[in-house]
């Protein structure tokens, strides 16, 4: 079989889409990818659907080797990727051919990233709709767990990138220490000091973080001791627990909770929030949900534009691969 | 002594190779010492006392890069498996290569740190339950 080997697994990496967002109402946990513009942006690079499956790795990279031709493209967290020893670009799409072997390395900054892979991404069956893998209930992806060493994943051969050259965007770095947040469902369960003293502290992130939510670091918030009903969560969701600390629930969270949510983090900001390292400080801002949609609705429009770009620029020089048969005649001579 | 006069003197010892320098004028004295400089000499006078110290220098740098054990992620480093456990390896013992000798905690997980060549433990540079950076030395080996 043609495809991608494990030759090193990194840590904690998976294979993810955008989610398994039907079935929360059955309980299942949506997952997909924890920073969801960065899958985007992988699939974009490499001229997929946004649900294309990629490859997540956190914090150390996974060393991988190809047995079939194809384009990748690298994003997310920093890291320096060598494609046979050679350092490659991130953010960029960039050819593989069989026998390639592509180190991805360490994150020198934020927690996670992404590969994609052309032609459709990573071909694991999907499970209730999504190929995205849950660890905890050992559902969907690559057999339902992490990926190990020797796994041998399906793709497909790939010899056309349109606009190949253009298939570029910068790294952006992004030096905000703002997350902006919409009041949650109890907001009003909160005195107006604990409001108060949630928005104006500075936060960290603390070691009780992963792909269900992050529990962070700050001065506990004064909670109503009083029970209420569970309730569905909402990615983004930030709970206060009974100690007064807040858990920020992401991609692997549960599909109910019990803990009053005082805010939920707009969506167009949680990448940001994903990739902070424990030592950086942050604040939450109050916004509507105006500006939540908005933002967002930006950040789907950036990635859209790209691609209309590039499907725009695929007759004009350079001329990305674009015929097969082209390519294996370019060869003779 | 004058501000301006101190300043002048902190650059002119910032572009010499001197390691201490003492200025002493009437009432006032000042001393300046490169401690990053004579930190380093410390650890490798401990191997070799009799080489000048542009030579030692040098054999820190490459100690650096061969005989050193880095951390490999950003996280919580932990010397034993577990709380009260006796740590993976001690000062003057001897590690393989593939050995494990500590774990960085990171997004809940527990990574082994593994030795990447045969040596004996000096130094553990770094405490039990630390948090430590990516690439931050946590060993110091020699052969």
């Amino acid at each position: 079989m043609r495809g991608i080997e494990v030759v090193a697994s990194g840590l904690a990496t998976t294979i993810q889409d955008i989610g398994r967002i039907k079935y929360q109402s059955a309980g299942f946990p949506s997952s997909g990818a924890i920073d969801h513009q960065a899958h985007c942006l992988a699939n974009a690079l490499v001229n997929n659907e946004e649900n294309a499956a990629t490859i997540e790795y956190c914090l150390m990279g996974p060393t991988l080797k190809f047995t079939m031709q194809t384009f990748i493209a690298l994003t997310g967290g920093t890291v320096q990727p060598q494609l046979n020893s050679h350092i490659v670009p991130m953010n960029q799409a960039v050819p593989v051919h069989s026998g390639d072997v592509l180190k991805i390395g360490n994150l020198k900054h934020g927690r996670f990233g992404y590969l994609a892979v052309a032609g459709g991404g990573i071909q694991v069956p999907e499970v209730l709709g999504s190929k995205s893998t849950t660890l905890r209930i050992e559902l969907g992806g690559f057999k339902g767990r992490t990926l190990e060493e020797g796994d041998l994943l399906p793709t497909c051969d790939v010899y056309t990138m349109p606009s190949l050259a253009s298939r570029k965007v910068s790294v952006e770095t992004n030096n905000t220490t703002q997350i902006r947040f919409v009041k949650g469902p109890q907001w009003n369960l909160f005195s107006e000091q604990a409001q108060h003293k949630f928005m104006v502290q500075t936060y960290h992130i603390s070691n009780q973080a992963d792909r269900m939510g992050y529990r962070l670091r700050g001065k506990a918030i004064e909670v109503s001791q009083s029970n209420m009903l569970s309730e569905g969560t909402v990615l983004g969701n930030v709970q206060i627990t009974r100690d007064g600390s807040p858990i920020v629930l992401l991609a692997d969270r549960q599909t109910t909770g019990g803990y009053p949510v005082i805010a939920t983090v707009i969506a167009a900001d949680l990448g940001k929030l994903i990739q902070f390292s424990n030592q950086m400080a942050f604040n939450f801002v109050l916004t509507d949900i105006e500006t939540a949609v908005k933002e967002l609705k930006q950040q789907i429009k950036k990635i859209q534009d790209l691609r209309k770009l590039w499907q725009q620029k695929r007759y004009m020089e350079p001329i990305g691969p674009a015929r097969k048969a082209a390519l294996k005649i370019g060869k003779l001579f | 002594m004058e501000l301006k006069k101190i300043e002048s003197i902190i650059k002119l010892f910032g572009n010499s190779k001197l390691t201490r320098l003492k200025v002493k004028d009437g009432e006032s004295e000042i001393i300046l010492e490169n401690k990053i400089f004579t930190g380093k000499n410390i650890v490798s006078s401990a191997a070799s006392t009799s080489a000048s110290p542009h030579n030692d220098l040098t054999a820190v740098k490459e100690k650096k890069d061969q005989e050193v054990i880095s951390a490999p992620l950003v996280g919580t480093f932990y010397t034993a498996e577990a709380p009260g456990k006796s740590p993976f390896v001690q000062p003057g013992e001897k590690v393989k290569t593939g050995q494990t000798v500590g774990i960085i905690e990171a997004m809940k997980m527990m990574n082994e740190v593994k030795a990447k060549k045969d040596g004996i433990v000096e130094k553990v540079l770094v405490a039990d339950g630390t948090a430590v950076e990516f690439d931050q030395p946590l060993f110091q080996l020699k052969d």
